[in-house]
């Protein structure tokens, strides 16, 4: 008898967790409803210059002849590229840089002001001398998704090093560790959670730093949709690659939320 | 040939405009299969005398003999259980009990064996596929002894292992670690800070006195208590009347200090 009544107690509490979940939804889609709708209707209304703001039915009708004549693909496509090899390189580059640092503090204490100085520089800045330098194409616009992720995570990361707990440390030591298993097995394994949190800044950075790289070079991918978009005054053209990046990005910061599943499961 | 000879170790901490001395002059011995336990004040140096031991850390004078030998060459024959278990929370229990032999390069099939085994002494035997955060504090601290006793050490130095337990699992853990050590003929040094737990625990007991750690006395607990299990030590007779002798020697430490 009391054991059905907990029973009961059980699918009670499972219901309330799913109708929780329902309104949390119900919620998120109306919002997006009314953002959207309100958006065409003061356009329309010319409550908003549809001349700057355009109107979501301008931009999906522009959307579909892109797709219709096939030209977007080749801008995506681009854009994405630049920007899964620069948060790449820049996030791996990052972290091997770390592991340096941890390994000759020395080379750690002498460089620390000029990695200081590195991070608080705007890289964006560097943008005309990359571009000069490595040529007005993709390895300049990738060359700046890195150059803007690399620094905040060799920072990031090597301070998550630091901070592992000595007690790990001295766990493999009694074993007999060397410089390289303590690495292996305590530092790098604990620091997941803070490379994932860079990870997740980094999915940002890289976007800035090749939607940037795209505006100065011109050629191709959706940052250049947008500075020409600017430049014959198309708004519709700058909010569609807009809305398109801000997908992007969020599927790509979906993919890391899948890998810190993945990476620390059992804490 | 005595076991474990520690020789005149002195440890100096330096700071930016001054140094303190947190060990002086200490000197003892350990003959095998003796269980000494190291008790005194906070900040006598406790921690740092152990470390010296283990070779983890070199001092600035005097050396420690394992068998003859300088101890910072033989690393390997040491076990060593800190305050906490330390388990690492991405391995298995299994990985954890076998981070020793897998430091070490030892791939013989029979360890995985031997975990097991010992993992089953300690009644925990069922949980050595899953991951340390589900276990619970004694359980893990079962685990760390296990960790610690799969590289067949010849010397057992551990750091305050039950401080962070509740009593009853203390007391439970002191007798498991007890039967555990006397099975396997272990040679130990206890490192605490209650005076209970190393008359229950021990043969020998050495009192330190701090600022600079000093050997301040050493007791022999009586033979009827070095012969019981931790459990019934502290139930015996002679148990109050040995812990008072204690005691008031640390008292008198303190009182000296203050």
């Amino acid at each position: 008898m009391s054991q059905k009544q907990d029973e009961l107690r059980f699918i009670m509490h499972k219901q309330k967790l799913k109708k929780e979940k329902r309104l949390v939804t119900y919620w998120q889609l109306f919002l997006f409803v009314i953002f959207f709708s309100s958006w065409e209707m003061f356009s329309r209304l010319k409550w908003i210059d549809p001349l700057v703001f355009s109107s979501p039915s301008r931009i999906s009708r522009m959307f579909m002849d892109k797709v219709e004549d096939g030209s977007i693909w080749m801008h995506i496509q681009v854009t994405l590229l630049e920007t899964v090899a620069g948060f790449i390189i820049g996030t791996v580059a990052g972290i091997l840089l770390a592991g340096i640092l941890w390994w000759f503090p020395r080379v750690a204490k002498i460089v620390d002001p000029y990695l200081v100085i590195l991070n608080a520089m705007p890289k964006v800045a560097l943008g005309p001398i990359i571009i000069v330098a490595l040529g007005p194409g993709y390895f300049s616009i990738i060359a700046m998704g890195v150059v803007i992720s690399i620094v905040i995570t060799t920072i990031v990361v090597y301070s998550a090093f630091r901070e592992v707990d000595e007690n790990y440390i001295k766990v493999l030591r009694t074993f007999g560790a060397n410089r390289f298993q303590i690495f292996k097995e305590a530092i790098f394994p604990a620091s997941f959670p803070s490379m994932i949190s860079t990870f997740k800044v980094n999915v940002g950075l890289s976007w800035v730093g090749v939607i940037v790289g795209e505006f100065l070079v011109s050629q191709k991918g959706l940052g250049y949709l947008i500075i020409y978009g600017f430049q014959v005054f198309d708004f519709t053209l700058v909010l569609s690659s807009l809305l398109l990046i801000a997908v992007f990005a969020a599927l790509m910061y979906q993919a890391v939320e899948k890998l810190e599943k993945k990476l620390i499961h059992n804490r | 040939m005595t076991f474990l000879s520690v020789k005149n170790i002195s440890q100096q901490y330096f700071s930016h405009n001054s140094y303190t001395k947190a060990l002086e002059n200490i000197c003892f011995d350990v003959s095998e299969g003796q269980f000494l336990s190291l008790i005194g004040p906070s900040g006598c140096g406790k921690t740092t005398l152990l470390s010296i031991i283990a070779g983890l850390i070199t001092p600035t004078a005097g050396k420690v003999l394992l068998e003859g030998k300088e101890m910072a060459k033989e690393k390997l024959q040491i076990g060593y259980m800190l305050q906490q278990d330390y388990l690492f929370p991405w391995k298995t229990i299994m990985e954890n009990v076998l981070l020793g032999p897998h430091i070490q390069k030892n791939r013989d099939p029979s360890l995985k064996e031997k975990a097991e085994q010992l993992l089953e002494e300690m009644g925990i035997g069922q949980t050595k596929n899953s991951y340390p955060n589900h276990l619970s504090g004694g359980m893990r601290q079962r685990v760390s002894l296990a960790r610690t006793m799969i590289t067949d050490p010849k010397l057992l130095l551990l750091d305050e292992p039950f401080s962070a337990l509740d009593y009853q699992t203390k007391l439970k853990l002191e007798n498991l670690v007890a039967s555990t050590l006397k099975t396997y003929k272990k040679t130990s040094i206890l490192v605490t800070h209650d005076i209970e737990e190393a008359i229950a625990m021990s043969d020998t007991i050495i009192l330190l006195s701090s600022n600079p750690g000093k050997i301040h006395s050493t007791f022999t607990v009586p033979e009827e208590l070095q012969n019981m299990t931790p459990f019934e030590a502290r139930h015996h007779t002679t148990f109050p009347s040995f812990f008072k002798k204690v005691w008031k020697e640390m008292e008198n430490l303190e009182s000296k200090a203050g």
